[in-house]
């Protein structure tokens, strides 16, 4: 009881969009988590006399070009999204973090080598690199989740590099360091706790945007295979029928756009909240 | 340093990323599944057959010798041929890239034209009913898959209200090549330089649906800029003097504040060009806009992995030299920032 009470205050003094926000966000991880107590119908079941029936009391998002209920099956996408977003962002996050701590301590040629490799990585438009990376290596949501991994770790390396090479020039890492710290409990100790706001901002943001990636890879057929229910191949799949079936699109593109724009509001939110030089500014 | 030394320092940190951007994609293209001698002898091919056309690509060089043969072909514009249509990939960008450069250019400026000036309103009515709904429909904005975006424009001002039509650019290109003769390909210039205002308007309202499609993230993204920087300047020093000198409100915004709001927001065009270029892959196939990015699209589908690369490259290209453009117009613009620093980043 006691552990809940401030957190319940400080969901309280959020702004109303940031509530909301999270409101949304806790209910696709709930559906993701157990899509089935949601869900109305299997994801799965074909059911050919009965193709794409307008939404009803039966099919509340009506059926798509299969029988199938599109109502559960965006439901069941929900994990396909969320979860592999979060997977992409936590292993971009962990890669990024990595090479830019080893570059800011290592510096000199080595340095050199890594910030040039995150330039090249940045210089390409990022869908278009990831269907070059995604066709050469055969596509499948796996190798689609891996692509992302490898576009989106350059971004958290820069800003983990500059943290880093900032507090390794306090003097109090310097007296740390002649108190004989080692480099692990300096890392631990100093380094990530000073890195963590900005990067965490940054991480949540890119949340909104590895959605949108991965939905529309999906939707250029570079994601998970037919019976899988990942919103992107809906949306593309629907494209055939939407004149007359406009359900079959519209309901999970709305599904990837309501989730983007849940994380992008708690990213705003949390970059006020987090980091102090740009606090205030979309206030 | 004098801007030229910069300009030419930027060109020749950009002939270097266009160098690890190409091994980068030859790098790929070693990898891909499927045997490339395989694809181009087709699949019915003998195994002799097979090994002639390994040994005409020259696949069976050592890596290093391979690559340098790779580079020399992209430097004579051979980009390879394509596996779907049999043609060389440059002879299918060079078809296929005014038709998105028409659409990209015409979403910018939608973009530029509005997200401007509501960025520059919602940061003056900063904190009003006007403001916050701005501020939410670009949260929107930037959220709404450009996919999803097609298909709800095309079903509500296509199908269901029947005012524009859902791009289909080849119709107009039909008429074009009736009336006027293709100088630049791009269809609204061509229509002008024929003196043709029924078909000029004809490819407006073509163009319109795609391009409010493709614009709306940079429009979006624009907005929230343009606003966040005024807002800064609004809390300058000197806009207090300005206004405690007397001057009106408007008079400070349009000499004082938005010239310097400005000049960050050129940057966010470089992106915003860059994201919209690359954004076409996903727009042109959902509004039938026969350009790169519909090539591309085909490309994937059908694993045309030379197709795949050239749009790749190309749009690469463009959107390193947009952002050269950029960073020269910022620090011409901005007397503030020293050249090497702009270039250190």
């Amino acid at each position: 009881m006691n552990a809940i009470a401030p957190l319940a205050r400080a969901l309280r003094r959020l702004n109303p969009s940031a509530q909301l926000a999270l409101l949304v966000v806790a209910i696709t991880l709930v559906v993701a988590l157990f899509p089935a107590a949601f869900a109305t119908a299997d994801p799965y079941t074909l059911d050919l006399p009965n193709r794409l029936l307008p939404p009803d009391r039966d099919h509340i998002f009506g059926t798509d070009n299969y029988g199938r209920d599109v109502f559960s099956r965006v439901l069941h996408g929900a994990r396909y999204s969320l979860f592999t977003a979060l997977v992409v962002v936590a292993f971009g996050l962990t890669l990024g973090c990595a090479v830019g701590v080893s570059a800011a301590a290592s510096g000199g040629w080595f340095d050199e080598i890594l910030m040039r490799l995150t330039d090249v990585v940045l210089a390409f438009p990022p869908i278009l690199l990831a269907m070059v990376v995604v066709t050469a290596l055969k596509p499948s949501l796996e190798v689609t989740m891996l692509t992302l991994v490898l576009i989106g770790w350059p971004e958290y390396a820069r800003v983990m590099r500059a943290q880093a090479l900032v507090v390794l020039s306090r003097e109090y890492v310097l007296a740390a360091r002649a108190l004989g710290i080692g480099p692990l409990a300096l890392l631990t100790r100093h380094v990530l706790p000073n890195a963590l706001p900005p990067l965490i901002v940054l991480a949540s943001l890119n949340l909104g945007i590895v959605i949108l990636s991965l939905a529309a890879l999906g939707f250029l057929g570079l994601g998970a295979g037919q019976p899988t229910p990942e919103w992107g191949r809906m949306v593309s799949d629907g494209r055939d029928y939407f004149l007359d079936s406009w359900w079959y699109p519209v309901y999970p593109g709305l599904a990837i756009a309501l989730l983007t724009l849940a994380f992008n509001i708690l990213g705003d939110t949390l970059r006020d909240i987090l980091d102090p030089t740009t606090r205030r500014e979309s206030s | 340093m004098p801007l030229s030394r910069f300009i030419l320092r930027r060109l020749l940190l950009m002939c270097f990323m266009l160098i690890a951007v190409v091994a980068v994609t030859f790098f790929l293209s070693r990898v891909i599944p499927g045997d490339p001698a395989q694809l181009r002898a087709g699949m019915d091919a003998t195994a002799e057959e097979v090994e002639r056309m390994r040994q005409r690509m020259g696949l069976d060089r050592p890596l290093g010798e391979q690559f340098i043969r790779y580079v020399a072909d992209l430097l004579r514009g051979d980009l390879g041929t394509s596996i779907f249509n049999n043609l060389p990939v440059l002879d299918n960008l060079r078809h296929f890239f005014p038709a998105t450069f028409e659409l990209a250019l015409v979403a910018m400026i939608f973009a530029i034209l509005l997200g401007l000036p509501l960025g520059a309103l919602s940061a003056v009515r900063h904190g009003s009913w006007l403001d916050q709904g701005l501020r939410l429909g670009a949260m929107v904005g930037l959220a709404f898959p450009s996919f999803v975006l097609g298909i709800v424009l095309i079903l509500i001002f296509f199908y269901h209200l029947d005012w524009l039509p859902s791009g289909r650019r080849l119709e107009i290109m039909a008429q074009i090549r009736r009336s006027a003769p293709p100088i630049t390909r791009l269809l609204l210039v061509d229509a002008l330089l024929a003196g043709d205002f029924t078909l000029f308007t004809e490819a407006a309202r073509h163009l319109i649906l795609p391009a409010v499609t493709l614009g709306l993230a940079s429009l979006a993204r624009l907005m929230r800029f343009t606003r966040a920087s005024l807002l800064e300047e609004l809390r300058q020093p000197y806009t207090q003097t300005a206004r405690s000198k007397g001057l009106r409100p408007r008079r400070i915004l349009a000499v004082h504040l938005l010239r310097n709001a400005l000049i960050p927001t050129v940057t966010v065009m470089g992106i915003a060009f860059g994201s919209t270029l690359s954004g076409s892959v996903l727009v042109e196939t959902i509004f039938n806009w026969p350009g790169l990015g519909q090539y591309a699209f085909n490309a994937v589908f059908n694993l045309d992995y030379p197709a795949i690369v050239g749009v790749t490259l190309l749009t690469t290209t463009v959107y390193l030299f947009v952002n050269l453009l950029v960073d020269i117009a910022y620090v011409t613009l901005d007397p503030r920032i020293q050249f090497s620093g702009a270039a250190a980043t």
